[in-house]
């Protein structure tokens, strides 16, 4: 379980979270909806222990954690493949697993590319494999799909769907939450 | 294919090379200045010679110890201070001195304490350290910290971060700083060795061909230091460039 209780965050004058409180229990889906600016990606932030709030607790009890954030945040000088192996443990044991992650997510072809020799959105895929790779217990996901056109952007819903995992999504787009049959959350 | 570039250096070098010729023999004095033919043939002489390989062997090897070395504690040092903000503190100053400090200074004082033979391998150590130590920190502090995020929400282990997050990273800043050092350390190596005279070294026969007014001899030798830098630089970028990153 996720819980956030009270949770104020500011940055210099502006208050971007004033006392929010949230919980996300096992196999819930929630997602976060806002305008730009109105604190959702420092929720998430908060949420992954990557900032402290001013005031409030945050109380993660979920065993594994992954994330997808608004860049695709892959080793440059590492292929998709070793990417994705790279939270598997970063062994040759666990390569076959990531290849098939990988294939999951209509990669296979791009497995021994760079991310400079992959696109935006092919980019953002190796970033969603490498989250599903680890069989996540929460997945924490920050507009992970707007590199994507609506066919691709469809079909990798459709794929992380699939997961028994928590989810905490942060979206512009109502019909994405919908997909994930999230419970809305409007900040 | 030769580059332009390339040609554009020859056509330099040659001209300089005619520039010296003809102040030589202008000046008529070999002693005050030898001719570039004159300092070839002499530098050919010796180095058909078995004891201008075993002194220039045991020269490069006083250098490569204490540039290593110094690579090798620059970089731990550079971990070091990274992670901590009060070894920094203490550490800073201390590379910031020996950085200012002039070599005959250092290499007079350090004699003191040193076998003359130890002497230019800390010279040259003390050259390369601040080198290193201070590009090695400049590459762990621009480690891509969404990079970091990344790893800290998938709980990766340190080392797994060190080989390929931080490594990675330092790599192109340690070579940088490797080929810069190494010139820096064997220039002030040779120097050492001329201030201090030991056993068999270059600096001993620069500082006696300097004594004795060979200096066709002060010449020749100053030569094969320029080359061997040069040489000595190409390995290690050689070797280096084999462990190029694909950022």
């Amino acid at each position: 379980m996720l819980k956030l209780t009270n949770i104020c965050r500011s940055y210099g004058a502006q208050q971007v979270l004033s006392g929010l409180s949230l919980t996300v229990n096992p196999g819930q889906r929630v997602a976060i909806m806002g305008p730009s600016g109105a604190g959702k990606t420092t929720l998430l932030r908060i949420a992954l222990g990557l900032e402290t709030p001013e005031q409030g607790t945050v109380e993660n009890r979920f065993g594994k954690t992954a994330a997808v954030f608004q860049e695709p945040r892959l080793l440059p000088w590492r292929t998709a493949l070793e990417n994705v192996n790279l939270v598997l443990g970063d062994t040759l044991k666990t390569m076959e697993k990531a290849r098939q992650v990988l294939a999951q997510m209509g990669l296979s072809e791009a497995a021994g590319k760079y991310p400079r020799e992959l696109s935006g959105g092919m980019q953002q895929r190796v970033a969603i494999a490498r989250a599903m790779a680890v069989e996540p217990e929460l997945l924490v996901l920050d507009e992970p799909f707007k590199a994507m056109d609506e066919a691709l952007r469809t079909s990798v819903i459709a794929c992380v769907a699939k997961t028994g995992a928590a989810i905490l999504l942060v979206t512009h787009e109502a019909w994405e939450a919908e997909q994930l049959n999230c419970e809305i959350i409007r900040i | 294919m030769i580059s332009s570039r390339a040609v554009k250096n020859l056509l330099a070098t040659l001209f300089w090379v005619a520039a010296w010729y003809l102040l030589a023999v202008s000046m008529g004095n070999p002693l005050m200045l030898p001719t570039p033919v004159q300092v070839l043939r002499r530098l050919w002489q010796l180095a058909c010679t078995g004891q201008f390989w075993r002194i220039t062997a045991v020269s490069i090897g006083r250098i490569l110890l204490g540039a290593v070395s110094a690579m090798v504690l620059g970089a731990l040092l550079a971990v070091l201070t990274t992670s901590s903000p009060f070894l920094d503190a203490l550490i800073a100053p201390v590379m910031t001195a020996v950085q200012a400090t002039p070599v005959a200074s250092i290499t007079i004082l350090v004699l003191i304490w040193l076998s003359r033979d130890f002497v230019p391998v800390l010279i040259c150590g003390m050259m390369v350290l601040p080198v290193v130590w201070s590009n090695v920190c400049a590459g762990i502090h621009a480690a891509d910290p969404q990079l970091l995020e990344m790893a800290r929400v998938y709980h990766l282990p340190p080392l797994t971060i060190a080989r390929r997050i931080y490594i990675p990273t330092v790599l192109p800043y340690f070579r940088a700083a490797c080929t810069g050092a190494l010139g820096l350390g064997w220039k002030a190596g040779i120097a050492a060795e001329v201030l201090t005279v030991p056993g068999k070294s270059i600096g001993r026969m620069i500082s006696e061909s300097k004594l004795y007014l060979l200096t066709e001899d002060l010449f020749a030798w100053t030569l094969a230091v320029v080359l061997l830098s040069l040489g000595l630089q190409k390995i290690i970028l050689k070797l280096l460039a084999g462990r190029k990153s694909h950022a």
